[in-house]
């Protein structure tokens, strides 16, 4: 009971940085260019979510969150096409400005609490938790029995719907023109460019959708855990390219749909795989380490088995 | 598909070894220091210390609360964890507590209060939270926090008034110096300044927005007739003490400051937290939810002793004259002969 309670918390844990991973996956696979502004640009879709909801607004909340992320995006994109800045400086760059604006999106403070102030019943002045879609969606289950009544389990399946919609809409749009445009660009740029399609406006749009997915997950982890922090934001490059890759060695290529999927395959096993790691009766200190190599075995896996193609061979044959 | 099937499979395993590991285990997670002592295994609590980093002041209280506990010959089972900067690794950490049904979890600073507030979502299991600054801000005094109380690190404006007067009972006006761009600074700041209009003291501020106007900020306090400056935990005048105290000492007026450091670096007296004391009070509220009461019947605490630091070399230079009662509870970070104790 307790494993499955854990795989539950990884798997809701997994699902909400997911539309993480699918940004990571649109730079990285589609226009394959590193975009280090994703450390931003999740704080940024966390901050601006953050603000919104507590003025009462959790839904517009997330597109707030989501369209703070595109404009980064648009940020990190000019410096890229406009200015010719390296894209990995350019990222760097719109990140760290980006400390700044969250810093004053969060009213000069580094951390945020989804609350407003109300007066009770008794008429004295109280903070109140702002409503946020988890808090509605876990309302429907007011008075669930067993599986339904874990909050985990309401965040994974409200989560896990809003995940296989935006999949199911990128899986659609990547076989549109403006979809297809972008993966040309990410292809062959200078083919585009014969083709008299404007190859800046079409990367433009790609690491603006890319970031917008990367803020929506920030946004969506704000209302999950009811704060946004300045800190939020470390280390999620790494863990979003740990996510494509290890969905990549899972599922192998398989197209533009199957990358997609497994891109959210790969946050879920991700998390698994850390929330195992801390399971490990080891010093605490010490998991970072083994998730590094962990990560970096998924990362070698194609690479043996390239070397490995006789044996793979001889392994079917029986 | 069969390569997809041996992959899935040997992830499986890989996470299945991992997992087994810590089942095998009575720590449970972590190789941090665990103790149980006598009672059979129901009747051991368990207690989950929780902190997002490695950090001097957060590894004090930690230790702090471990050996209190350890101490106090209950029947616990201690286990700590530490997500180590990533910040993401404190919703895994907490989901790891509560699927072991701990009994009691003490989560370090803010974000990690926050998040364990989230993850035991009001389940009934007590939260005792240490080091969160401001609680009420950060969401853990409200309705839905009937299991949550803890220690607060914040120190009250007060206390700050109670340092200057402790050397100088007859201050008639003290001088608020501060910048005005960092926060903490000029809450700290407005805290005191509500506390001087209700007790009726004397002020003067002056702010500055950078560091070249520091020595005039000092001049302009100093000749509206200040008898103490004091400046918060002051991350830029932190680095330019020596002019500010030029200034000051100079004109023979003390300068009270919001960190050791800035004692260090010549300013005269300091009140600040002791980690060692927020840790102890942590313990003691955790023992007594232990004995039987109810987290909600518990309102957090702030400390209730700090840290008190002295720069006897700094006395030296603006000519102090204070009876040797004043430094009673101080303890000394620079000697008359300029010798720091700072950092050992």
């Amino acid at each position: 009971m307790a494993y499955l309670s854990m795989l539950i918390s990884a798997l809701s844990q997994g699902m909400l940085y997911a539309p993480m991973a699918l940004g990571v996956f649109v730079t990285f696979r589609i226009l394959k260019t590193p975009d280090l502004t994703v450390d931003g640009s999740f704080v940024f879709g966390m901050t601006v979510c953050a603000a919104v909801t507590i003025a009462g607004h959790p839904v517009l909340a997330l597109l707030a969150g989501t369209a703070a992320g595109a404009m980064a995006g648009f940020f990190t994109a000019l410096l890229q096409t406009k200015l010719r800045i390296e894209p990995i400086l350019s990222g760097i760059l719109v990140a760290a400005g980006l400390y700044t604006v969250n810093y004053a999106v969060l009213g000069g403070q580094s951390n945020l609490y989804l609350q407003y102030d109300t007066v009770n019943s008794a008429g004295a002045a109280v903070k109140a938790a702002s409503p946020t879609i988890y808090k509605n969606f876990a309302a429907l289950f007011a008075g669930a029995e067993g599986v339904f009544a874990d909050s985990n389990v309401q965040v994974l399946l409200l989560t896990l719907a809003i995940v296989a919609v935006l999949t199911a809409a990128l899986g659609v749009f990547f076989f549109t023109r403006p979809g297809m445009a972008i993966r040309a660009t990410g292809d062959n740029e200078e083919m585009v460019r014969s083709s008299s399609i404007n190859a800046d406006l079409t990367r433009t749009a790609g690491v603006m959708l890319a970031n917008a997915l990367v803020a929506l997950a920030g946004a969506l982890l704000c209302q999950q855990q009811r704060y946004a922090d300045l800190n939020c934001g470390s280390s999620m490059l790494v863990m979003g390219l740990a996510s494509v890759i290890i969905g990549q060695v899972l599922f192998g290529d398989r197209g533009m749909v199957g990358g997609l999927v497994s891109a959210v395959g790969g946050s879920l096993l991700y998390r698994i795989i850390i929330q195992a790691a801390y399971q490990v009766d080891m010093p605490s200190y010490a998991v970072k380490l083994l998730s590094t190599l962990i990560v970096v075995a998924a990362l070698a896996v194609p690479l043996v088995r390239q070397k490995l193609p006789r044996r793979r061979k001889g392994g079917g044959a029986q | 598909m069969k390569k997809f099937v041996s992959v899935m499979a040997s992830a499986l395993v890989i996470a299945g070894i991992l997992a087994g590991c810590g089942s095998a285990s009575t720590g449970s997670g972590s190789g941090a220091p665990s103790a149980s002592t006598s009672g059979t295994s129901e009747d051991v609590y368990r207690i989950a210390i929780v902190q997002p980093m490695s950090h001097t002041s957060l590894d004090q209280i930690r230790d702090t609360i471990v050996s209190e506990l350890e101490a106090s010959g209950k029947s616990v089972e201690i286990t700590t964890e530490n997500a180590n900067g990533d910040s993401t690794a404190l919703s895994t950490i907490l989901s790891n507590c509560k699927a072991e049904g701990v009994d009691l979890v003490v989560p370090i600073a803010t974000s990690t209060a926050q998040s364990a507030k989230a993850v035991f979502d009001g389940d009934g299991t007590p939260i005792v939270f240490a080091a969160v600054s401001d609680p009420a801000a950060a969401g853990l005094t409200g309705d839905d926090c009937q299991y949550i109380t803890g220690v607060s690190n914040n120190i009250p404006a007060a206390e700050i008034v109670k340092l200057i007067f402790n050397f100088q009972p007859d201050c008639r006006k003290i001088g608020f110096l501060y910048t005005s761009s960092e926060a903490n600074s000029v809450s700290t700041i407005n805290a005191a300044k509500v506390y001087c209009d209700q007790e009726g003291i004397a002020y003067e501020e002056v702010s500055i927005a950078n560091l070249s106007e520091l020595q005039t900020a000092a001049e302009t306090l100093i000749s509206r007739g200040v008898d103490a400056l004091y400046t918060g935990n002051d991350n830029s005048i932190a680095s330019a003490m020596a002019t500010y105290t030029d200034v000051a000492y100079a004109a023979g007026i003390p300068v009270y400051c919001g960190a050791d450091s800035m004692v260090a670096d010549g300013g005269f007296a300091t009140i600040g937290v002791n980690y060692v004391q927020l840790g102890e009070q942590v313990a003691d509220m955790v023992l007594k939810i232990l004995d039987g009461a109810a987290p909600a019947d518990l309102p957090y605490e702030t400390l209730s002793d700090y840290a008190k630091f002295v720069n006897l070399q700094a006395a030296g230079r603006f000519g102090a004259d204070f009876p040797d009662s004043a430094y009673m509870d101080y303890d000394v970070l620079v000697e008359a002969d300029g010798t720091s104790h700072f950092g050992t």
